[in-house]
């Protein structure tokens, strides 16, 4: 199956929107991502890490050492109230960008 | 609020940056075991499952790094790391680290304490209020544009201008102070009683004057200098209020000014020890004595070039008014501040440029240095670019070390700088640095200081930084086994930074040697007397010897005492001394109209006792000298110079005529002629001169300078002529004792202070110069070792190797002193003003100098040749 970049600007959103429900770890959200998006999105795993301190450094998520499967501790980022807000402005903005492009395309 | 918090974070992370890393580490570790786990539980071979895990999840290395760029102080994380590394580099160097050390704080030390003087002099407004509003006036007259302001002039002035708030008028008072310990000489000024007030300053205890406290019939009051309520007074807490005497006169002590005041200088006394309100009366008598300095307060809105204009329409009316003595009289207005320290910008803005140019040759040195240690570590930084270092990075760690090395130059060089402010000051000669400020390295100058090492390390660095970043990889890591075709690194930048530093020394050493010349020029001077074995000292007899013939009768028989003593062979009194200024009046030689005012020829006038031209060793041309006989009995005579032979009788015998100072009934019958004598320091010419008897004209001065020409070193009766004259009246105080060689050097204070200054860093200037030649021809040799046991090796003598390095070295030089001889023809004409008998272009000191330095850089090339002259060339050929 070929395999597409993810949109720029989008990453933040995505990683803010799997840590809606549950905290999770790092390796933990790659593979939510992927699963979701059916394997259509390739994503350098890696790269979750620097998006993850600059949220770190923004305040919309906060990270913790916790015991996970199998008696190991894994670092778990959770959301805070000023993520759950950013994560409300950033998909009314996608929506609106989308809804904008949708017709665009349909009109055209 | 969100920045405040975002800000907090980053912060926090700076304190934590090593768990920070910790965390980031572990966590990226176990998302590639778990990416792991999970593909060898598919069924995926392990090796295979730890590649995929690993090449899925990318670079950690470069994550890592992108994410404490997130965190944004990935800048600081760097800058700590290089400094770190710079650090060890320096350790590991310590011979390369301490001469760029070294040089460094030479050119540094020697620029702030230079800039301290300036920022004292030049850029620091002066210690009063508004100090911008403050102002020196003056009167002009043809040919003299700037003449002490007469009494009654100034109080018109006062009384009609429009532009000052406040004005005042001020002169020299010597007097002598009784009722402390021993009598003393002491010099204070009077002054208008407003004068604290115009400058806005406030006594540290008591008051000042009263507005009609120079009124006559008033309590005559005084406020003493912090130094002289410390000294004579021994800082008597009851001072305010306590009478002191002075020239027999009783004063009521009002006030006493802060230590830190300092008095604008701007004739003769420069710090008083006291002052004394300007009685009204002594400046209403003559319009025509000119013997007083005014400073001014312009009123809010008014423009120097306003005043200047009022100022000389007031004038023009006065001079409508008084025609017979204001007729040419002008009014001019400057800036108090360019008053005080004109005269000195000359001298500093040489001296800045001067170590300027030192730090350019310090710089130079330094980069010099730095390429060298380019060459050593190429292979180091070839390894950091070979595995992914951007060019900008490794340009941007070199340079962190350059500026570290700045730095701790710089520091090195603020230690300098203490040192070098000290020497400087207690050096300068009184009156060249206008003590308007005291010299300090403040906040401003340090900053100064670290400014200039960070733009030092900058300049020094950049080049070899630039240079390393560029080089050929696959070159630079063959290197070690293909020395044989190995470049020289940078050889082009580091021969014309060589070129750069003979060109810059030589700049420096020419400008030295004009100064040099220019004080010998000085004290070869034909100067009319002869300065050696002289003593001269101040006498003021005081109240007690008001009446003429007592003061006449006193300074006799201090003659005739002091003369019994045993080793002098002369001793006179005179009103003035050679060099050190006088008193000028008009004369009209007889059956000539006399000019009214000061608008005759003018002519120095010295009144001496019998014996002085003996120990002045003054030349007796014609004529008969003065004899204790010139009495007030006897006609008046008068002894004059040659310049005032040739002024009023020239192809004449002057001896038998006669001529008057402006009384048409007094006739001085001129009875000798002597010898010019300098009378206005070293380089005015003689002006015409008469010398009176004084015992005819006592009226003129009661302060007079006892003269004596001695047989052995005048320092050795120093002490005993001055107990001796207390034998005669143990109540006159003796004061300002020195040698006629003491004054001479005062004199020539200024050029010598130049040389002195000029030939330090002229010195410090050849060294590094010699320094960096020696340091580029000792790389050289090294680079070429190989080279050279080959050329042996076929044959080449000692002599040959010799040869090849020193002609390598010769050219650079030469070539650098081209450079350095076209700029100096180019600049030195900017020091025409400060020098004295030699030209800009002197031919004799650009080729000594040329010479001197030549030599000095061939020295410094012949030491490395010597060593490639001895190599071993079976050594040599295994060089690696």
């Amino acid at each position: 199956m070929p395999r597409t970049e993810i949109p720029p600007g989008t990453l933040d959103m995505m990683i803010l929107k799997t840590l809606e429900r549950r905290a999770m770890h790092g390796y933990g959200i790659a593979q939510r991502i992927k699963q979701l998006s059916d394997e259509v999105f390739e994503v350098e795993e890696g790269s979750l890490y620097p998006a993850l301190q600059r949220m770190l450094i923004k305040g919309w998520v906060k990270a913790e050492w916790r015991p996970s499967e199998n008696n190991r501790r894994s670092r778990y980022y959770w959301l805070t109230a000023s993520g759950k807000k950013q994560l409300g402005a950033e998909l009314s903005e996608f929506a609106r960008v989308t809804q904008a492009i949708r017709q665009v395309i349909q009109t055209a | 609020m969100d920045w405040l918090g975002e800000a907090w974070r980053r912060l926090m992370f700076l304190f934590r940056r090593g768990q920070f890393q910790r965390d980031l580490r572990e966590e990226m570790a176990d998302h590639v075991r778990m990416k792991e786990r999970e593909l060898a539980d598919e069924g995926v071979p392990p090796n295979e499952a730890r590649n995929t895990a690993r090449r899925e999840f990318g670079n950690a290395l470069l994550l890592r790094e992108r994410s404490r760029d997130a965190w944004g102080l990935a800048w600081l994380e760097t800058l700590l790391q290089d400094l770190r590394y710079g650090l060890r580099q320096l350790r590991r160097n310590p011979g390369f680290t301490a001469v760029a050390v070294l040089t460094l704080a030479l050119g540094i030390g020697a620029s702030t304490a230079i800039f301290s003087v300036v920022d004292a002099v030049l850029i620091r407004s002066l210690p009063y209020r508004h100090p911008s509003r403050l102002v020196a006036l003056w009167e002009t007259m043809p040919r003299s544009p700037q003449v002490p302001v007469s009494g009654p002039d100034f109080l018109d002035w006062k009384q009609q201008n429009g532009v000052f708030s406040r004005i005042a008028v001020g002169t020299f008072a010597p007097a002598n102070l009784i009722g402390t310990s021993q009598p003393e000489h002491v010099e204070g000024v009077l002054i208008s009683p407003g004068f604290f007030r115009l400058l806005g300053t406030a006594p540290a205890l008591g008051r000042t004057f009263l507005p009609d406290e120079s009124q006559e019939g008033r309590t005559r009051v005084v406020i003493l200098s912090y130094g002289l309520w410390k000294g004579a007074f021994g800082g008597a807490s009851g001072i305010v209020g306590r009478d002191i005497e002075l020239n027999g006169h009783k004063f009521t002590t009002i006030g006493v000014m802060p230590e830190t005041f300092r008095f604008p200088q701007l004739l003769g006394v420069t710090s008083p020890d006291f002052y004394v309100p300007f009685p009204i009366k002594y400046l209403q008598t003559n319009r025509g004595d000119h013997s007083m300095w005014v400073v001014g307060r312009l009123k809010a809105s008014i423009s120097i070039a306003r005043a200047q204009a009022e100022m000389t329409s007031l004038a023009h009316r006065l001079a409508q008014q008084y025609s017979d003595t204001n007729a040419h009289v002008g009014v001019r207005i400057v800036p108090l501040h360019e008053q005080l320290v004109g005269k000195t910008r000359p001298v500093l803005v040489m001296l800045l440029c001067a170590v300027g140019v030192l730090l350019l040759i310090a710089c130079a040195n330094a980069a010099n240095l730095l390429l060298a240690q380019a060459g050593r570590r190429k292979r180091e930084i070839a390894v950091r670019l070979a595995v992914g270092a951007s060019p900008g990075r490794v340009i941007r760690q070199l340079v962190t070390e350059s500026l570290l090395l700045g730095l701790i130059g710089g520091t090195a060089g603020i230690l300098v700088a203490v040192w070098a402010k000290k020497s400087m000051v207690a050096l300068s000669p009184a009156g060249l640095l206008p003590m308007v400020n005291p010299v300090s390295l403040n906040l401003f100058v340090l900053a100064f200081a670290i400014g200039l090492s960070l733009v030092t390390g900058l300049l020094f660095g950049l080049i070899p930084a630039l240079q390393a970043s560029k080089m050929e990889l696959q070159e630079a890591l063959k290197e070690g086994s293909s020395r044989f075709r190995g470049r020289l690194v940078g050889l082009r930048y580091r021969n014309s930074l060589a070129i750069g530093e003979v060109a810059l020394a030589l700049l420096l050493l020419i400008g030295c040697g004009l100064f040099i010349r220019t004080l010998t020029n000085l004290l070869k001077v034909h100067a009319g007397f002869n300065p050696r074995n002289v003593l001269t000292m101040w006498i003021q007899p005081g109240a007690k010897y008001a009446k003429n013939q007592d003061r006449v009768d006193f300074f006799q028989s201090v003659v005739h005492h002091v003369r019994e003593l045993p080793g002098i062979k002369a001793a006179a009194f005179t009103s003035e001394l050679p060099l050190e200024g006088g008193y000028a009046g008009n004369v009209t030689p007889e059956g000539q109209p006399i000019h009214p005012g000061l608008q005759g020829p003018m002519v120095e006038f010295s009144y001496i006792t019998p014996g002085y031209f003996r120990v002045m060793s003054v030349a007796l041309l014609g004529g008969r000298v003065l004899t204790w006989a010139d009495d007030a009995n006897a006609p008046r005579v008068a002894v004059i110079n040659e310049a005032m032979t040739r002024r009023f009788w020239p192809n004449e015998n002057p001896i038998g005529r006669r001529f008057t100072r402006g009384d048409p009934h007094k006739f001085y019958e001129v009875v000798g002629v002597v010898d010019d004598v300098l009378q206005h320091g070293l380089v005015s010419p003689a002006w015409p001169q008469a010398y009176f008897p004084y015992a005819q004209e006592p009226t003129h001065t009661t302060l007079l300078n006892l003269a004596v020409r001695t047989g052995l070193s005048p320092s050795s009766v120093s002490a005993e002529i001055p107990s001796e004259i207390r034998t005669v009246d143990r109540d006159v105080p003796v004061y300002e004792v020195e040698t006629m060689i003491q004054i001479r050097d005062h004199i020539s204070g200024k050029p010598r202070f130049e040389t002195i200054l000029m030939s330090f860093l002229a010195s410090v200037a050849l060294i590094l110069a010699a320094v960096g030649i020696y340091g580029l021809m000792a790389y050289v040799v090294t680079q070429r070792t190989h080279e050279i046991g080959i050329r042996m090796a076929l044959g080449a003598q000692k002599r040959d190797v010799l040869r090849l390095v020193l002609a390598g070295g010769m050219s650079l030089i030469v070539i650098g002193v081209g450079i350095g001889i076209a700029a100096s023809l180019a600049l030195t004409r900017f020091l025409s003003s400060l020098l004295y008998g030699v030209k800009p272009t002197d031919p004799l000191t650009f080729a000594a100098v040329s010479l001197l330095l030549t030599v000095v850089a061939l020295f410094a090339c012949w030491i490395p040749a010597r060593r490639a002259a001895k190599v071993d060339p079976m050594v040599a050929l295994r060089h690696e």
